[in-house]
């Protein structure tokens, strides 16, 4: 779309918004609340996968065996022809379907040949930090729905204060 | 890296000036615990996520004139996916369908057309995943929940007290919210949250293995009640207006809100930071360097002598070389110790007794509680130490880790 299309379009979209806010206040106040908060949706999750991303990448440490034996080293098993089966796998008390989420991704890495130590590392981290910062998006989508969306509307402060702290002790 | 980070810097600290008012997210962004244990790839973290989608689209989880927008299938369906991931989810879901059922005016429609046909669907689909990948027909739900509610399996890897979530397990997690949470859940009145969370918790409390990171579902439920409570710090007007901002606009931030917010980051970094990066990072370490010898034809073979699945695998090492390491299969038997507690108990016998049955790998790995004993033995097996990584300050539950050791076998 031209620039001058854009512009002749947002220039009928507001005309159109007038109209009806002339006519019906009430819903396009509505309307626009509602669309502001879809906006606030976006900024929100983007705020949330930065933040989750470099949360995965600031996790380093080992904390409970399942995070590697029952999924990553399952899904290495599928994609790659060899890792360790636990006797849970043998016993099948635990389904596949955690673990092979991890396959695609190991499968893109070894065609890109990007399957070098530091992101086969990481990179399982990193593709569920996506997941996590989508539980971000929806509890704060939870949250304005139970409290009001005049809180969670504003809600991308606070969580860059805490994205700042990070940034800053980084860059010191 | 550092420009990138730089470039994200400016914009998010104009925000900050833009705009301060407080957020339910603050709390789960800043929680030590969301931040140690969400990006991890354990099947709790996705069952988290899961959860938190699920319960945004339950009608009976909404206030009541709030549920224009939300599906109940698509809330169904989604937990029905959590519950695939890990069984225990269906605790959760046990008290939403319940309260569901109680609520709705069309009980039939939501039982026989809704929860049936998507259950059976989600059920069938991983059924059918699974006999492809186990290669034979297998009820992964049946089996574990016969594993672990019938036989008490999961009491092989330890039990506490009943009480062990509510006065250790989730304090430990929620941290420095927990005031803010109370205070929450008594001001917010939303008592079908607060309910979920007793119910999870009281739940997994009748299970004799209790583990932290079973909560971590409800943690975030917590989390925003605690945001509910620095909501109403920030605007007290917020409480009585429901939702609606008072009229009273705030120039400033205040006083005890800017305390509040400085206690919750001043508790919360240090621990996040120290937990994710400092405690514990040896395995991880270990097996980095490990994967780079591999990758230049350093390493034969390894032998892991340590605590069974003290440290990632194939999925980090990511070459096809014979490793071993110490078994720890529960075993029918009560009482009698597996190959990891025999070799805990006296590693140098195990250690002999191995180098005279089996072939030596090139490259060992342990951690210096055992090699302290064992540096002797080693060292006339023609081995030396090679790289050596810090692990730990404290100990956890065995003796203090506080390094893991690579040793190099030289002839």
């Amino acid at each position: 779309m031209s620039h001058s299309q854009r512009m002749r379009r947002r220039h009928n979209s507001d005309k159109y918004a007038d109209k009806e806010e002339s006519q019906a206040p009430t819903s396009s106040k509505s309307d626009s609340d509602h669309t502001s908060f879809l906006c606030s949706q976006k900024r929100v999750f983007a705020l949330c996968l930065a933040f989750r991303m470099v949360n995965s990448v600031l996790v380093q440490t080992y904390f409970n065996p399942d995070e590697h034996w029952q999924g990553p080293e399952i899904a290495h098993r599928i994609a790659f022809g060899y890792g360790h089966l636990t006797w849970e796998w043998k016993q099948g008390i635990r389904s596949y379907l955690h673990p092979i989420i991890f396959v695609p991704l190991y499968r893109l890495l070894a065609l890109l040949h990007l399957d070098t130590p530091w992101l086969m590392m990481r990179a399982p981290r990193l593709l569920q930090s996506v997941f996590s910062a989508v539980g971000d998006l929806y509890l704060y989508k939870l949250a304005a729905v139970l409290f009001g969306d005049s809180v969670a509307k504003w809600t991308v402060s606070y969580d860059s204060v805490y994205l700042s702290f990070f940034f800053f002790f980084l860059l010191e | 890296m550092f420009e990138v980070l730089a470039a994200l810097h400016s914009p998010i600290l104009y925000m900050k000036i833009e705009n301060f008012t407080l957020s339910q997210l603050f709390s789960q962004l800043s929680n030590w615990f969301m931040f140690y244990c969400f990006s991890r790839t354990l099947s709790n973290s996705l069952e988290t996520v899961l959860t938190l989608v699920s319960l945004y689209f339950w009608p009976c989880m909404r206030p009541s004139s709030n549920c224009s927008f939300v599906s109940r299938k698509w809330g169904l369906a989604v937990a029905a996916v959590a519950c695939a991931i890990r069984p225990t989810s269906a605790i959760t879901w046990l008290y939403v369908g319940l309260l569901e059922l109680f609520k709705a005016h069309d009980r039939f429609k939501f039982i026989f057309l809704e929860v049936a046909p998507i259950g059976i669907l989600v059920l069938g689909l991983t059924c059918l995943l699974d006999r492809f990948m186990y290669g034979t027909w297998i009820l992964v739900p049946l089996n574990f929940l016969k594993f672990n509610f019938l036989s008490a399996g999961g009491d092989y890897y330890g039990t506490h007290k009943w009480h062990w979530y509510f006065t250790q397990g989730f304090p430990v997690m929620i941290f420095s919210h927990l005031p803010f949470c109370i205070a929450g859940i008594i001001y917010s009145k939303q008592w079908k949250f607060s309910g979920l969370l007793a119910w999870v918790l009281g739940f997994y409390s009748l299970l004799g293995h209790k583990e932290f990171r079973f909560a971590l579902p409800v943690l975030p439920i917590a989390l925003m009640f605690s945001g509910y409570s620095l909501a109403v710090i920030e605007d007290p007007g917020y409480a009585q207006n429901k939702g609606k901002k008072s009229i009273k606009k705030h120039t400033r931030f205040p006083p005890n809100m800017g305390a509040a917010i400085l206690f919750l980051l001043a508790t919360n970094i240090p621990m996040a930071l120290y937990m994710s990066l400092v405690h514990q990072r040896g395995p991880e370490d270990a097996m980095n360097h490990l994967a780079r010898e591999a990758l230049h034809g350093k390493v034969k073979s390894i032998l892991f002598l340590t605590p069974c699945h003290a440290t990632p695998y194939y999925s980090m090492l990511h070459h096809n070389l014979p490793m071993q390491f110490l078994d720890c299969t529960p075993s029918e038997e009560k009482g009698v110790p597996d190959e990891s507690d025999r070799f805990l108990m006296d590693p140098i016998p195990f250690v002999s007794e191995y180098a005279k049955n089996k072939s030596l790998p090139s490259h060992v790995v342990l951690f210096d509680s055992e090699e302290q004993k064992l540096k002797n033995l080693l060292i006339s097996l023609d081995y030396k130490e090679e790289k050596r990584f810090f692990n730990a300050h404290f100990k956890v539950d065995r003796d203090l880790q506080g390094s893991i050791v690579v040793y190099v076998r030289i002839r």
